[in-house]
């Protein structure tokens, strides 16, 4: 039996232990609490900056028009791959086709930028569509029906367009640039941006065209198709194919040459190869507006034949 | 020392620990033999009695002067009483070799706390009768509560608590008769 003596000394003892105890308890809760929050609280701002689009304001646009694109029956570039196939089909070994939505796209600026550039650039490398050069000065295909040539093209007419969204060439921001007013972000007073689909191919059932007049020129029916469809909401990929009083022109300086002065013409152009087991020949390729093919420049002397690249 | 309360409120709100002893001193024996009539074990009441002031040191609850202080303590004792019988099967037997000890420990603090020999006779007399007598007694006679503070702490109502205490006296002095102690009728 204790005393009233031992059992206030108990009780003290007591006390004291509750007391560090629950002071040690609230040391840990708040240690935890205190490596918890700053990281809860970055995660927290991180999910609200990604979710409010903070980081990725391009992103958003280029999302949208893709959607669009997909809702009015278009195939995105997974029929880059069809393409390769229609070529290698009829027997025009085009390399790096797959990436042709690049090298075009990468190509086609250098000749707008400097359309001399077309006409002086490497021509040992003729593997690929994007070194655009000719491995000899005249290896220019012998002349071909017209005709056939565009039924071969009908026949391979794929059944839905490809739509390519131009996108804007990503470049690394740096400190000075941010500094500077170079972000890659937009400015509080600027407009954001348009971005176009470029249009490839559309399906079409024919694609075969007379060879028009000499001083004119015509589309092909995807062409016409595409361009009543879309008319100035898209850029369109095409090829001229250039003819003269002899029949078609593969002539690769005729064409650097004609590809030039369509560059100077304000249109984005460009000469390009296809290889062969015959050999190599060439052709114009075009990135057009709506207006730009409507009123075409063409020269008094040759005639063209616009068709989609991937008709 | 205002039946204890201004000294619990030197503890509680200034942290003096001497407003804590002082309640323990002045309480605990009280509450210790109100807990026995409880649990019927003075040791377990002891235990419970150093519970009931662990429990207001450390919780420091607050006592809102509804009623004296002595009523809201004895109320937490019976509260802790009454939780701890709920955990353990009620054992008011002790094993025999600690029998004589528990009557003498029991018999020490009688002693200390009720001074008068006739009230001690009478205590031990009370022993005899059922928990809920005891205390009722317990709480009227030896700690000069109302009624209404008894039926308070026991948790009961009034005009029930009367009842018991009826009950519980005409028990007494049949306890009395049967050991032959002496009584004024009243």
């Amino acid at each position: 039996m204790k005393k009233r003596e031992e059992m206030l000394r108990d009780l003290h003892r007591r006390m004291d232990e509750y007391e560090s105890e629950r002071r040690m308890k609230r040391a840990k809760v708040t240690k935890v609490a205190a490596s918890v929050t700053p990281v809860c609280a970055a995660a927290v701002v991180g999910v609200g900056l990604w979710k409010g689009g903070v980081l990725t304001p391009h992103n958003d646009q280029l999302i949208s028009s893709t959607v669009e694109s997909t809702a009015s029956d278009v195939i995105l570039s997974a029929d880059n791959d069809t393409s390769a196939d229609k070529h290698s089909t009829n027997n025009k070994t085009t390399n790096n086709r797959n990436d042709e939505s690049a090298t075009s796209d990468a190509a086609i600026p250098r000749a707008t930028e400097n359309s001399e550039s077309v006409i002086e650039g490497s021509k040992t490398d003729n593997t690929s569509v994007e070194a655009n050069m000719p491995t000899a000065d005249d290896k220019s295909m012998p002349a071909s029906d017209n005709n056939a040539n565009t039924n071969n093209e009908s026949q391979r007419a794929t059944e839905a367009p490809v739509v390519q969204t131009e996108a804007p060439v990503q470049q690394a921001t740096t400190a000075n640039d941010v500094q500077n007013g170079n972000s890659p972000f937009l400015k509080d007073d600027e407009e954001p941006p348009t971005y176009l689909n470029l249009i490839t191919s559309y399906p079409s059932g024919e694609d075969s065209m007379a060879v028009p007049p000499i001083g004119n020129y015509g589309f092909a029916h995807s062409l016409y198709l595409a361009m009543e469809d879309y008319k100035d909401t898209a850029n369109y990929l095409v090829i001229a194919d250039v003819f003269s009083e002899n029949g078609q022109v593969f002539n690769y300086d005729d064409l650097t040459a004609e590809a030039a002065r369509l560059s100077n013409n304000g249109y984005t152009a460009a000469v390009e190869t296809v290889n062969n087991q015959s050999g190599s020949y060439y052709f114009i390729s075009l990135n057009v507006t709506y207006e730009q093919l409507q009123s075409f420049v063409a020269r008094s002397d040759y005639a063209y034949a616009l068709r989609l690249y991937n008709n | 020392m205002d039946n204890g309360a201004s000294s619990y409120r030197r503890f509680r709100d200034n942290g003096d620990v001497t407003g804590f002893d002082e309640i323990v001193m002045e309480y605990s024996d009280g509450l210790m033999l109100y807990l026995t009539s409880i649990v019927g074990n003075i040791w377990t009441a002891e235990e419970l009695t150093e519970e009931t002031f662990f429990l207001l040191g450390t919780k420091k609850p607050k006592f809102k002067e509804k009623c004296s202080f002595k009523t809201w303590l004895y109320t937490i004792g019976r509260n802790i009483a009454f939780n701890y019988l709920k955990k353990t099967a009620r054992q008011s037997t002790v094993p025999i070799e600690n029998a004589p000890e528990l009557i003498s420990d029991e018999a020490a603090v009688e002693d200390a706390y009720i001074k008068k020999e006739q009230q001690i006779a009478v205590h031990r007399a009370m022993r005899k009768l059922k928990p809920e007598y005891q205390q009722v007694l317990w709480l009227i006679y030896f700690e000069g509560l109302s009624n209404k503070e008894a039926a308070k702490v026991m948790r009961k109502s009034v005009r029930s608590t009367e009842s018991i205490l009826y009950r519980a006296k005409k028990s007494l002095r049949s306890q009395f008769e049967m050991e032959g102690i002496d009584y004024e009728k009243t």
